[in-house]
């Protein structure tokens, strides 16, 4: 089959939609589909540019390579008209929806600036629809689409991991692992506090490049102020194939950013037979962890975290365990590729 | 919010009276500043104490890069180039509000074609079509050839306000007979608001003036601009055919006359023996024609034809509680009978005028309604929430709106047109069903694909419908392609400055020896020195129209007869 | 190709690049809305980096508004241009059609004058950009090989090399026939794989028929490696497309590997390439001619070589390598 993935473009800036777009490509190509990546610029800024793309897409034509399926993955591409369209979506224009009324909304609050956002509302709920088939990547999404356009999604199919060979069992060693990049939204100073509280010998490893130099020196003196010098390990850039293994030899595996709708980290805890730590508000995260199955779900706070550490650190037994459960989560919610393309492709 | 507003603001202007009055309302709402365009410092300024810019001073792109700091520009716009010209050639480079307080903008565009800067016939003759079609490019071809309508009632048909709003996102008028006529063309939001509070509100008394001290006499006044349509000549037939009137009125005519035209009616006053009853006081200032309207029994304010105006003179009369006799036709005919006189012929004025002479009682009915009505419906209050409840209306339509002209200028820049219309269909068949939000569209008869959920949001005011869009597109389109520079605001910063800009001067031999023959003035030298009737045949060769013949009206044609060439 | 390469080339020079591909038609009655689509891009910033340049390569791309805007230009829409009329072209006689040619000219105009400035990859295009959209293009930045590298001069072999697909426009069938005409003892080799079985069959059934099957090397798909080995060694290089608008990958092979090329004179852009007598020969598109001007070489290896090391030469004269098209496209 002739299969074009469609994906919105930033130039230069690369994140987690173009390294599913790329893992899609590359299992339909794995699977003997001709398959192409077309990727359409956008811009979100001023607020008119929205407008400007979001018609581009609707008159730009698909048809030249003759595919027989398009699927789309992000906001305005999915606007783009075709008979045999499907929608694997990441996220809408978040800015309209959820984000909408916080500091985060982009879109600027006067009337004009409601008009676009108005605009977009109704776009999204004609364009959403005119797809043969509406999946999302997560609950979260799905639920969104409910609130906020009254769709109900054909169903969930959760992104696997790419490259999840790496990932393997080990032994279960004497720290925590919170594998992301430095950011106040990822919340590693509530780990790093945490250690504070801790009184059984395990540590917390820290790995990933900070998004600025600033918020780096501050987790560094964060440990510095509380002398964790020897409980927390910072490691700054790693590769994926070292991530994993210090995966494998992880006690546990921490995940606690503020309500993002997806983490590759949770997958690789999974596949590493590791259980995950998530914080209450983390976002879809809850949709992969069950309290006390295969992780936690714990309050936002430095003394709960560490509290779920020793918990977890107690009981050896059950926590080897857990990290069984956690492996079998992968199966149990579908998270492979096999599962996603039967359902895209049919 | 921040309001950018463009009002002629001297003293001279009745506009910029009534912009000040506005603003200091308004400003206490909201954030405004005043762009002038004939005013070079505060001195003379109707409100010296606003945030005041003065257009003269400053180069047009630092305007325009001001401009575009505003939440909204507002562009007050009158049949008078001096003072509306800077306006009107900003209104077109920035989209905005137009509050558009003359109906009949012809005499204005007739001037900036024909006689401001040569002689630009084309454009004349396009604005002409864009605004009335192929009837409009006829008539300016008659027009360019010497054909005097200046003062008669094809003024009004051919009144060019579509010319004076094009490509707005929003049209203020101030009778329900000018948005009527702007409704039938428009494809931007218009509001018809009623006039705010004047400042002559609840005063009254006589005031004692000595002119008025004579003889018991009901004095009569007419006011303002004294212009051919004001049919004081009318009044002066009345007064002369009524024995009645000729013995009890005294006429007051207050304002500037052409000279030609006092010298008319002069002649017309010798011929019925009214050089007592009635005084040409030529123009006077406010503070001795307040007196002379505080004095005044009865107010005349006659309009024949009428220019789509909205009077302020008849609100400033209301205001006073002055029983006013008016024509009964367009902005006149909005009020309550009981509130003003209302007269159709010379037998109906002479006999109102009689009628009204007589009876104090009826005078000072007519003027407590009249006083009572402004009081109730000129509120500058009312006047300022509806203002800035149109304003949230503009600019909610304004992307709506821009994302058609940005397409547009797209579609002229490739020089489509009507012949590939079945390829448009697709663009703008997208457009529209992009920018075409409805309202909770979950009737019965709409696609189910189209059905959308309650919006989360309740739209903060009414979308536009589709046609207006479609309707926008095509004239549009239609619009700039003459005229290339004027689509400088919708292109992306990018192409608007590589654009090629067409020239759009007038080519030819013909074209040439016209603007020489008007750089040299020869018409007026020639009018001297050969006479007027000559004139008239060379007019076709020459420069037209003098300016002097828009404005103050010619006489060389009877009053109320349109003369075709 | 093209795009890959200069890619591939600004990222080693230390630039931050992107390629943008949009998905595009070539349908004429979708052009209008395609181009409508191009025109709402904004490519100025992203995510709040400043995009400084715009570098477009073909239509309808340099349609995309961008203030530092470069065009490389390659190729119009040619059923528009010179090859509407002809047989080629796939626009009927309808008003709108011939609307459309219009609007295609006259927008492709303003939007090419946009740039700061236009190259071309040929004095043809140069030519044709003068001749319909009277715009006069700021130079030739003839279109390197992706990687030269493997090329290199080897020894002067017995063989003609003609590298190109098997395929009609490349005209193989003009070099079998000549081999007709030729009484030395040189071959023809030809380096490439048939666009389509069958006609590699023709070709093959042609050398045949005329009898010089013996003196037709038919190599098919190689590797760069091989390739470059090949061309090392040939004796000299043919290149007899018909009509082409560029010179043939090839023909740079051939002058990376300091061989004399032979073209025919309605071959197209490698014209440009060839002076006749200097660096290869330009010769009648007949086979009796092509066997000629072969013979011809052959008779004379000391000047064959010498054209061939002025081949190289010509790449040096015509700017024919990256640096030079990077620091014209950066400039």
């Amino acid at each position: 089959m002739k299969v074009i993935v469609l994906n919105a473009q930033l130039p230069f800036v690369r994140g987690g939609a173009e390294v599913l777009a790329d893992s899609l490509m590359e299992q339909l190509i794995e699977q003997g589909h001709q398959a192409e990546l077309v990727r359409i610029p956008f811009k979100w800024y001023p607020a008119e540019t929205i407008l400007k793309h979001l018609l581009a897409c609707r008159l730009l034509k698909l048809n030249a390579a003759e595919p027989d399926l398009v699927i789309a993955l992000k906001f305005p591409v999915y606007a783009m008209p075709f008979p045999n369209k499907k929608i694997w979506l990441l996220h809408q224009f978040r800015q309209v929806y959820d984000l909408w009324g916080t500091p985060y909304q982009d879109v600027p609050d006067t009337p004009e600036g409601q008009r676009i956002r108005d605009i977009i509302v109704h776009a999204d709920n004609i364009h959403l629809r005119e797809a043969r088939a509406l999946y999302t990547i997560s609950k979260n999404v799905a639920d969104r689409l409910k609130k906020y356009n009254d769709i109900t999604v054909d169903g969930v199919l959760y992104p696997p991991l790419p490259h999840s060979e790496i990932f393997q069992t080990g032994e279960q060693g004497n720290y925590f692992f919170y594998p992301s990049r430095l950011t106040r939204s990822k919340r590693q100073s509530i780990a790093i506090e945490a250690m504070r509280f801790v009184k059984s010998n395990f540590k917390l490893v820290l790995a990933g490049k900070p998004d600025n130099d600033a918020y780096g020196a501050e987790l560094q003196a964060l440990i510095a102020r509380y002398g964790l010098q020897n409980r927390v390990k910072m490691l700054g850039w790693i590769s994926d194939q070292e991530k994993a293994d210090w995966m494998t030899k992880a006690y546990g595996v921490l995940f606690l950013p503020f309500d993002e709708d997806y983490g590759y980290v949770t997958l690789e805890a999974f596949h590493a037979h590791k259980p995950l730590i998530v914080f209450k508000d983390s976002g879809a995260t809850d949709e992969m962890v069950t309290h006390g199955v295969n992780g936690l779900i714990l309050d936002p706070t430095p003394e709960a975290l560490a509290e779920g550490m020793e918990t977890l650190w107690a009981n050896k037994k059950r926590t080897l365990s857990m990290g069984e459960a956690a492996y079998a989560t992968l199966d149990e919610r579908n998270i492979r590729w096999s599962y996603v393309l039967e359902h895209l492709l049919s | 919010m921040k309001i950018a507003w463009l009002t002629p603001f001297s003293r001279k202007s009745a506009i910029g009276q009534y912009s000040a009055i506005i603003l200091r309302e308004l400003t206490r709402h909201v954030e405004v500043t005043v762009f002038a365009p004939d005013l070079e410092d505060t001195q003379d300024a109707w409100w010296p104490d606003c945030d005041l810019r003065f257009i003269p001073s400053l180069k047009r792109e630092t305007i325009l890069a001001e401009l575009a700091t505003f939440d909204i520009c507002v562009y007050n716009l009158g049949n008078y180039l001096p003072f509306h010209r800077d306006i009107y050639e900003l209104s077109a480079q920035k989209p905005g509000i137009v509050i558009l307080h003359d109906l009949v903008m012809h005499h204005m565009f007739a001037h900036y074609y024909l006689n401001y800067d040569g002689l630009h016939v084309t454009r004349y003759t396009h604005a002409m079509t864009y605004s009335h079609g192929q009837p409009g490019a006829a008539l300016a071809a008659e027009i360019v050839a010497g054909a005097q309508f200046w003062d008669t009632s094809l003024m009004l048909e051919y009144n060019m306000a579509k010319w004076a709003t094009h490509g707005s996102y929003g049209v203020i008028v101030h009778s329900a007979f000018a948005k009527h006529t702007i409704e039938q063309f428009s494809n931007a939001p218009i509001a018809h608001l009623r006039f705010p509070t004047t400042p002559l509100l609840g005063e009254s008394g006589n005031s004692t003036t000595p002119m008025l001290d004579d003889e018991k006499r009901i004095h009569l006044i007419t006011f303002g601009n004294i212009i051919v349509n004001k049919q004081v000549i009318k009044v002066i037939e009345a007064i002369g055919d009524s024995s009645y009137l000729r013995s009890h009125v005294k006429y007051h005519v207050v304002g500037s006359i052409s000279p030609d035209y006092e010298t008319h009616l002069n002649i017309a006053l010798k011929e019925y023996h009214l050089t007592h009853e009635v005084e040409l006081l030529g123009y006077q200032p406010d503070e001795v024609l307040h007196g002379l309207l505080a004095a005044a029994d009865i107010v005349i304010n006659l309009r024949d034809p009428h220019f789509g105006e909205s009077s302020w003179s008849l609100l400033e009369a209301m205001s006073l509680g002055k029983p006013t006799i008016v024509w009964k036709h367009g902005f006149y005919d909005e009020f309550p009978d009981e509130t003003v006189a209302k007269v159709y012929s010379q037998q109906e004025l002479q006999a109102t005028l009689e009628r009204l002479c007589q009876s104090a009682e009826n005078r000072q009915q007519i003027g407590q309604a009249a006083v009572a009505y402004a009081r109730q419906m000129f509120n500058t209050e009312r006047y300022c929430r509806a203002f800035l409840d149109f304003v949230q209306k503009v600019r909610y339509n304004q992307p709506v709106l821009a994302l058609t002209d940005t397409v547009s200028a797209i579609l002229l820049e490739m020089d489509a047109d009507s012949s590939v219309s079945m390829l448009l269909d697709p663009v703008l068949q997208e457009l529209s069903a992009l920018l075409d939000t409805p309202v909770n569209d979950l009737s019965a008869d709409s696609q189910p694909h189209q059905q959308s959920a309650v919006p989360r949001y309740t739209p903060i005011a009414t979308p536009l419908p589709t046609l207006s869009l479609q309707n926008r597109l095509a004239e549009t389109r239609y619009y700039y392609r003459r005229f290339p520079k004027d689509i400088a605001p919708y292109l992306s910063p990018i192409s608007r400055q590589t654009r090629i800009v067409k020239s759009t001067k007038a080519g030819g031999l013909y074209n040439i020896m016209r603007q020489l023959l008007w750089q040299l003035r020869l018409d007026q030298t020639m009018e001297r020195v050969l006479g007027v009737r000559l004139i008239l045949t060379l007019r076709f060769f020459l420069s037209y129209p003098n300016v002097s013949d828009l404005y103050v009206f010619s006489t060389r044609t009877a009053p109320g007869q349109a003369r075709r060439s | 190709m093209i795009v890959d390469s200069l890619e591939e080339q600004l990222r080693k020079r230390g630039f931050e690049v992107e390629t943008v591909r949009i998905p595009l038609s070539s349908r004429w009655f979708e052009l209008l809305e395609q181009t409508v689509a191009l025109r709402c891009l904004d490519l100025t910033e992203s995510s709040g980096q400043r995009i400084d340049r715009l570098i477009t390569i073909r239509y309808p791309a340099y349609a995309i508004p961008h203030p530092n805007k470069i065009n490389w230009f390659i190729h119009h829409h040619r059923t528009a241009y010179d090859l509407y009329g002809t047989e080629y072209h796939d626009m009927p006689n309808s008003p709108e059609a011939l609307k459309i040619r219009q609007m295609i000219i006259h927008s492709d105009t303003l939007y090419l004058k946009e740039a700061k400035k236009t190259y071309t990859i040929s004095e043809v295009l140069v030519e044709r950009l003068r001749k319909f959209n009277h715009i006069e293009a700021d130079g030739v930045v003839y279109q390197p090989l992706p990687d030269a590298s493997p090329f290199h001069e080897g020894a002067s072999g017995n063989y003609f090399l003609y590298t190109a697909r098997l395929t009609p426009v490349k005209r193989q069938t003009i070099a079998i026939e000549a081999m007709r005409y030729t009484r030395s003892d040189f071959k023809l080799m030809l380096v490439g794989p048939p666009d389509a079985e069958w006609y590699g069959n023709d070709l093959r059934a042609l050398a045949e028929k005329h009898g010089v099957a013996h003196k037709v090397q038919f190599v098919g798909w190689v590797d760069e490696h091989t390739k470059a080995e090949l061309t090392a060694n040939a004796f000299a290089a043919l290149y007899v497309s018909y009509q082409e608008d560029g010179y043939g990958y090839s023909s740079l092979e051939a002058f990376h590997s300091s061989k004399a090329v032979l073209t025919l004179s309605d071959s197209g852009g490698t014209n440009e390439l060839i002076e006749h007598g200097f660096n290869g020969l330009i010769l009648e598109p007949t086979a009796r001619a092509l066997a000629d001007g072969m013979e011809a070489l052959w008779a004379d290896k000391k000047r064959t070589i010498e054209m061939g090391k002025n081949g190289l030469q010509t790449l040096k004269t015509r700017h024919i390598n990256w640096d030079y098209v990077i620091e014209r496209l950066t400039e």
